[in-house]
């Protein structure tokens, strides 16, 4: 079955920003491309008939601005459901969103490269981004998607899946924008965006502030204090009860741009958020998280110097911080605590009591700057050539106070207070000041070797200064069969670096780290369809095939009750994704996608847990009058599997939505509102084994959103 | 990374026949021109594509008034000649097309005047579609363009090139 799969790869294909419905003509396609890439097309002037080259050579989905608005999202993780293959989950301990593509999960979602306009924001601390961080839509452009491998181009952790989200900028705002929406929940928003030109720059500034109480009947009936409760008669669970869900952000972008010059900063502020589940599983209505995100960007590109060449230089600096102050375990709390004052639920313990908590205060600061030298080189007939060497530094500072753990207590007094210990700088903090550098090169031809077909092969080399190096290859080959027809075949190597936190944690009660980890790797392997059979159907196809080795997870520690990271099993995931989108009227749309998927834990033969097996996605959109709009949405998860022995269900779930919308009323007014999960549908995400329950989605909401723009 | 960009953004596969590719890169120029430029304020309920003199796209630019500029469906006009005394008055051209190597005779204060004969640009006309280094690029007049009410986003003045009036 394998090598059939292998020689089935799959590979997909996309949504156009604009040319969805129309696109069975060539002049179409062009219509898409901006005055860059026009402006790429090479043409052989000798024999005056010219002959463009394509560069697609992955599996993308793009959602705009305009799709954002019609579906009724408020937040980046509702716009990324609805990619074909994806499905959003939530991480382990900090309950982040996860964006599992094709079956690919893990607890910290490092198997994803998240870029802003091009640029890595993942942290190295977990391979994700920075805690508490989520997008508020309304400065994003468009999102761009790649289901599958992307390392031979961007490096580590584009392994899974990349996803780059692109703001406006000058031309896209045009003008002034400010609005507001408000909701159920306390939920509030209010934005102003501000497109011009100053002193031949195009400026794009736009700021938004969120804040939302959080749904109160996110409620669950037992939690990790319950199951200590309940063995040792103590009473300090405040199950049942809501998850602490509530949030306040600012989120800011400023974008210059001219000939030559595209500079950005963006700066993201957490102000307040709760704990939501819990920081061990455990109710916290006491427990704050902030962050500070700054984003620092700076490209020049010129094709002046050179015949046949474009030099370009990219430089950005990345600076986040979070602090979180938190209980583990509520008030009044009774623990077994071993020698090294963890919580040791094996072993030799003593029981402890602690009647202000179990708490601690966590830091981390994060500081990332990199450097990239491009040149693309057109001089060859048919080829395009694009060689690239780039710079990295990652490095990671942490604090942390707490009551309990190592180099605090030890198990010995009966009774603990709840004042904190500062342990930063001693050998007993949760991770030591970590760094590394990255250094990379990249190579890569694309190749018009005849007519209606490319081949793109390129190859990534990367240097760790922790673990050592890494090649990563790939190779797409698309053929225009006719007007109607593209397909491609796709294969592409990734890795996953590990992550600060696999690699050094330490003094943890369950998660310790390893030094000596090697990368995950992934070989994926796809073929892919595209079918326009007339101007008002797109649909596309594709199966695909991955292989993934040395899976970093936590293995149990034989007589212990912590667990260390190792290179350990494999995974091996095949399935299938599906689109449509028909416009068959002026003012009816039917667009959607279905996935199927059937990802295999190596080590235990089983199906892997907790990623659906089927996932849907449809919407209905209806134009009306000459500016109205209302877009029904149906979201449905299926197939999700426990681990062995876990008998909690997971029941499949649908959610719809339905978005009523109308724009530039009078000229200048917008206004839409938004029934979100109408039939309150009861929805939920598996969690690591000691909870005792799943948790809760959010229930029936809606908003009411105004803009004006002037 | 900003190549990669580029390469990603790009999703289909744009290989077609031959002949016709130059127009379809010229009518795509035509189109983005709408999302890159400014024009003031006008009743007009269509955005208006005027192309004047002999007609190089034949068909091929039809399909554009299937999109909308904002709110404004796109509407192709041709037309024998525009100048300030029109034949066909009732007709505002937001972007003016010619063959011809000069513009036309308007008083473009907010018209974009874009043309593919040498010296277009240099006889005053907005834009000039030159081929160079093996590729369709835009030769822009700023002289022209500031005299007018329009506004060129510096976003595509970055893949143009500017011309300059070597003024004696």
């Amino acid at each position: 079955m394998k090598a059939i799969f292998i020689k089935f790869l799959a590979g997909c294909f996309v949504f156009m920003l604009y040319g969805f419905a129309y696109a069975g003509e060539d002049v179409e396609d062009f219509f898409s491309l901006s005055p860059a890439e026009l402006a790429a097309i090479p043409v052989t002037i000798a024999t005056g008939t010219p002959k463009p080259v394509s560069q697609s050579a992955g599996v993308t989905s793009v959602i705009t601005a305009e799709q954002i608005k019609a579906m009724g999202a408020t937040e980046l993780h509702e716009v990324l459901e609805t990619v074909p293959g994806l499905h959003v989950g939530l991480q382990s301990s900090t309950y982040d969103y996860k964006y599992i593509f094709r079956g690919i999960s893990n607890k910290t979602n490092s198997q994803v490269l998240f870029l802003l306009n091009g640029t890595r924001i993942t942290e190295p601390f977990r391979g994700a981004l920075t805690t508490g961080l989520e997008f508020p839509v309304e400065a994003i452009e468009r999102v761009e998607v790649i289901r599958g491998p992307g390392s031979a181009l961007y490096g580590a952790d584009a392994f899974a899946g990349v996803i780059n989200v692109i703001t406006k900028k000058a031309k896209d705002i045009d003008g002034t924008q400010v609005g507001v929406r408000a909701g159920l929940w306390e939920t509030a928003s209010t934005w102003a965006q501000h497109g011009s030109q100053w002193r031949g720059f195009d400026v794009a500034a736009s700021l938004q502030y969120q804040h939302t109480a959080g749904d109160p009947d996110r409620t669950v009936q037992a939690d990790t204090q319950t199951i200590f409760d309940r063995a040792l008669g103590s009473q300090a669970s405040l199950a049942p009860g809501p998850l602490n869900t509530h949030f306040e952000t600012l989120n800011g972008h400023l974008n210059l741009q001219r000939k030559h010059w595209d500079l950005g900063f963006w700066a993201f502020n957490l102000m307040d958020a709760g704990t939501r589940a819990g920081a061990a599983g455990a109710l916290d209505p006491k427990g704050r998280v902030g962050n500070e995100v700054y984003l620092g960007d700076a490209r020049y590109s010129t094709e002046d110097l050179l015949d046949n060449w474009k030099l370009s230089v990219h430089t950005s600096y990345l600076h986040t911080r979070v602090q979180a102050q938190f209980q583990a375990f509520p008030d009044n709390a009774v623990l077994p605590i071993g020698s090294d004052g963890n919580i040791q639920t094996g072993g030799d313990f003593k029981l402890v009591s602690f009647p202000e908590g179990v708490n601690a205060s966590l830091g981390r600061v994060q500081n990332i700057p990199s450097l990239d030298l491009i040149a693309n080189y057109a001089g060859f007939n048919n080829h395009l050539l694009h060689i690239s060497a780039g710079f990295r530094y990652e490095g990671l500072t942490a604090s942390e106070q707490k009551n309990f753990g190592p180099g605090v207590i030890d198990g010995s007094n009966p009774v603990v207070e709840g004042d904190l210990t500062d342990v930063t700088n001693t050998p007993y903090v949760y991770l030591p000041d970590t760094h590394r550098t990255v250094w990379s090169a990249v190579v890569q031809d694309e190749w018009n070797f005849a007519k209606d077909w490319l081949l793109t092969a390129g190859v990534r080399y990367d240097d760790y200064s922790d673990f050592g190096g890494t090649v990563n290859p790939r190779a797409a080959l698309v053929w225009d069969a006719n007007d109607q027809m593209t397909t491609k075949l796709l294969y592409g190597r990734a890795f996953r670096a590990p992550n600060f936190s696999e690699q050094g944690n330490q003094h943890n009660p369950v998660l310790i780290g390893n030094r000596n980890l090697n990368p995950e790797t992934i070989n994926t392997y796809e073929w892919a369809f595209d079918y326009r059979p007339t101007h008002t159907v797109r649909t596309a196809f594709n199966i695909y095939y991955y292989q993934i080795k040395d899976l970093i997870l936590p293995m149990r520690d034989a007589g212990q009750s912590t667990s260390t990271f190792q290179n350990s099993g494999d995974q091996d995931g095949y399935g299938t994704e599906f689109e449509w989108n028909w416009r068959w009227h002026e003012h009816w749309n039917l667009a959607g996608n279905y996935a199927w998927q059937n990802a295999l834990n190596n080590a235990t033969d089983q199906r892997v847990t907790g990623v659906p097996e089927h996932n849907l996605y449809t919407a209905l959109t209806w134009y009306f009058l000459p500016r109205w709009q209302l877009q029904p949405q149906l979201n449905w998860i299926g197939g999700r599997t426990r681990i062995a022995g876990d008998h909690r269900p997971l029941a499949d779930y649908g959610t719809v939505d339905l978005t009523l919308r109308g724009k530039k009323l009078l000229g200048h007014l917008n206004f839409s509102a938004s029934l979100r999960n109408i039939f309150d549908a009861n929805a939920e995400d598996p969690m690591a084994i000691q909870l005792p329950e799943n948790l809760p989605r959010a229930g029936r909401s809606f908003y009411f959103e105004a803009s004006v723009n002037f | 990374m900003v190549f990669g960009l580029v390469c990603w953004v790009l999703p289909l596969q744009v290989v077609a026949d031959d002949e016709s590719n130059e127009y379809k890169i010229k009518a795509a120029y035509l189109y983005n021109f709408t999302k890159f430029v400014t024009w003031p304020p006008d009743p007009s309920p269509t955005f208006n594509l005027c192309i004047v003199g002999k007609d190089p796209f034949a068909r091929l630019i039809d399909p554009i008034q299937k999109r909308t500029v904002s709110t404004r469906p796109i509407k192709v006009y041709r037309l024998p000649k525009v100048d300030n005394s029109s034949t066909n008055p009732q007709v505002s051209c937001h972007i003016i097309f010619s063959s011809e190597s000069r513009p036309p005779l308007v008083s473009a204060e907010s018209s974009l005047t874009v043309g593919e004969q040498a010296n277009f640009a240099k006889a005053g006309g907005m834009i000039e579609f030159i081929q160079q280094g093996g590729r369709i690029k835009l030769l822009v007049n700023l002289a022209a363009v500031k005299k007018s009410q329009l506004k060129v986003s510096a976003k595509l003045l970055e893949v143009a090139e500017i011309f300059s009036e070597k003024t004696p």
